[in-house]
């Protein structure tokens, strides 16, 4: 019998990784692109937290990680 | 020509160049020096060297003309990609990469997948794709020394990458890896300092942006490019992360898979800072400042010139040379291992010596960088786009096959295979033979490539035994 499953990522990883693809989904439809906040669209304005928000969601995810040490 | 501005520039170099001599003894006769600093590199030093290694030449002078010319939306769009791509390339390939240490992401492939057309074929796109992006950061090295020392464009090429390319050769990543943490401290210091002046003088976040958005609409909204290209932008650079050669060569050297991980993310909150006040402040307030410039490229030098006291845009031009510095050393590095690990010790001479391996990228080094120079001379006119699309090219042909050699243990070497040369192909023939919005090209190209891997994947026999136990290792 051949093994074609995945090798297992952390639950926590993939719950990281759902929530960055979760929440790029939303900033790119369509509700985001028409309001906009001192003349700049929402979508820029998601997207701008986003930079900030992804490296900080994976350090929290990080701090309870002991692996490689 | 400016001289106190041109001084300072030229310490700077210099300094950098006596980093290069210095780590040159660490070297001599150590691939593992050369390419990987010893993987000996700590959290910090690591943080600020990544950061420095995607912080180009594009992301000052290029990203602020970016943002001037296409507006904020679309440049948060692209550089939110590139930042949420650091913490995928955390959790996907960090591990299993420093576990394998080894050198390059060839050699993740290589290992996993015995094919010798891999293992010629993914070093010719490494070489192809950062040579372009190499030529990208030359232009905005010649722009800035054509404007500090009033040189010509062709001119200010030649000087610029012959200086370069030489303190590359000579230090190899122990040389890139300190210089980038100096370069990567000045870069983020300059363009803040000038993001913060020009917030303060058009009123802060709020003042600036309503007076610059009255004066040029377009740069708030999405108006220029269809929403496919918003999304390619985004897709090209979180896809990217985790497969490019010089930041996978960044992993190669943590000490460990922690520090791996939190240099990652470290240097991508220093990163966004950096690009979302910088592209504020300097994109938004140019069109105030300096309203209908032809090159938008420009707009930072302008700001640098309008807002600095002499020494101090000295130092604001030597940022821009630390940005171009600092990821030209770490291409003309990935080039290099391309080509002498992978290509000649892998394919053609697997007994060679590691003095001979050395030798070997330092040619390759001023090859690639004398080409790139070449090239560089008649230059398409936004940098940020010309780099992307090169980038566009390794995500199409290494991001699934490496994602899913990884993680699915059913990926063999015959899927692979066709995923990397249909990703390639179609990903060139999207780009040169159709009219699709500019960066889409890989929306295309990458469920393509993930389609045929799975595919022959499952239609040929499935990996053997003791692949599949090599790379169980790797996850431990």
């Amino acid at each position: 019998m051949t093994d074609r499953g995945f090798f297992p990522l952390e639950k926590k990883y993939a719950v990281a990784l759902i929530t960055y693809i979760a929440l790029a989904v939303l900033f790119f439809l369509p509700w985001a692109r028409q309001h906009s906040v001192y003349g700049v669209s929402l979508f820029g304005w998601l997207m701008g937290a986003f930079m900030f928000v992804a490296p900080v969601i994976n350090l929290l995810v990080l701090r309870s990680d002991n692996t490689g040490k | 020509m400016r001289t106190t501005e041109l001084a300072v520039t030229l310490i700077y170099i210099v300094v950098c160049i006596g980093i290069g001599l210095w780590a040159r003894s660490k070297v001599r006769e150590s691939k593992d020096d050369y390419w990987v600093a010893g993987r000996r590199v700590g959290v910090f030093t690591n943080t600020w060297a990544i950061m420095a290694a995607l912080a180009s030449g594009g992301s000052i002078l290029g990203v602020t003309g970016l943002g001037y010319r296409l507006g904020l939306p679309y440049v948060f769009s692209m550089y939110a990609g590139a930042v949420v791509g650091f913490p995928i390339a955390a959790m996907l390939v960090a591990k299993p990469l420093v576990n394998l240490g080894k050198y390059t992401i060839t050699d993740f492939l290589a290992e996993r997948f015995d094919s010798k057309l891999l293992k010629v074929v993914i070093p010719l796109i490494i070489v192809i794709s950062m040579g372009t992006y190499i030529v990208a950061q030359m232009k905005a090295a010649g722009v800035a020394a054509q404007y500090l020392l009033g040189i010509s464009y062709n001119h200010a090429i030649i000087l610029t990458s012959v200086v370069f390319i030489l303190y590359v050769s000579i230090g190899g990543m122990w040389a890139v890896t300190v210089t980038d943490v100096l370069q990567g401290i000045i870069m983020v210091g300059m363009m803040l300092l000038v993001a913060a002046i020009s917030l303060a003088r058009f009123g802060g976040l709020g003042g600036l942006l309503t007076q610059a958005t009255a004066a040029a609409p377009n740069i708030g909204k999405l108006v220029d490019m269809p929403m496919s290209s918003y999304v390619g932008a985004f897709v090209v650079w979180a896809a990217a992360i985790p497969v490019i050669p010089h930041i996978v060569m960044r992993i190669y050297t943590s000490k460990d898979v922690k520090s791996a991980r939190l240099s990652l993310n470290y240097a991508m909150l220093i990163y966004a800072f950096m690009i979302f006040f910088g592209v504020v402040g300097i994109s938004a307030g140019g069109h105030l400042l300096a309203p209908g410039l032809k090159d938008a490229d420009t707009v930072y030098l302008i700001m640098v010139e309008s807002f600095l006291p002499r020494v101090l845009g000295g130092l604001a031009l030597a940022a821009v040379m630390a940005a171009v510095m600092s990821t030209t050393d770490a291409l003309l590095l990935a080039c290099a291992s391309a080509v002498s690990h992978d290509l000649y010790e892998r394919v053609i001479n697997p007994r060679a010596s590691d003095k001979t391996l050395v030798n070997i990228s330092l040619v390759t080094t001023w090859v690639i960088g004398l080409l790139a120079m070449f090239f560089a001379f008649n230059p398409p006119k936004l940098l940020t786009m010309l780099y992307t699309a090169a980038v566009g090219l390794i995500v199409s042909s290494l991001f699934v096959p490496t994602i899913l050699g990884i993680w699915w243990k059913g990926t063999n070497t015959q899927g692979a295979t066709a995923g990397v040369l249909v990703g390639a192909v179609s990903y060139l023939w999207l780009l040169w033979f159709t009219k699709m919005p500019a960066l889409s090209h890989v929306l295309v190209s990458l469920p393509l490539c993930l389609f045929v891997t799975v595919i022959v994947s499952l239609l040929t026999p499935p990996p053997s035994a003791a692949t599949l136990e090599r790379v169980q290792q790797l996850h431990k």
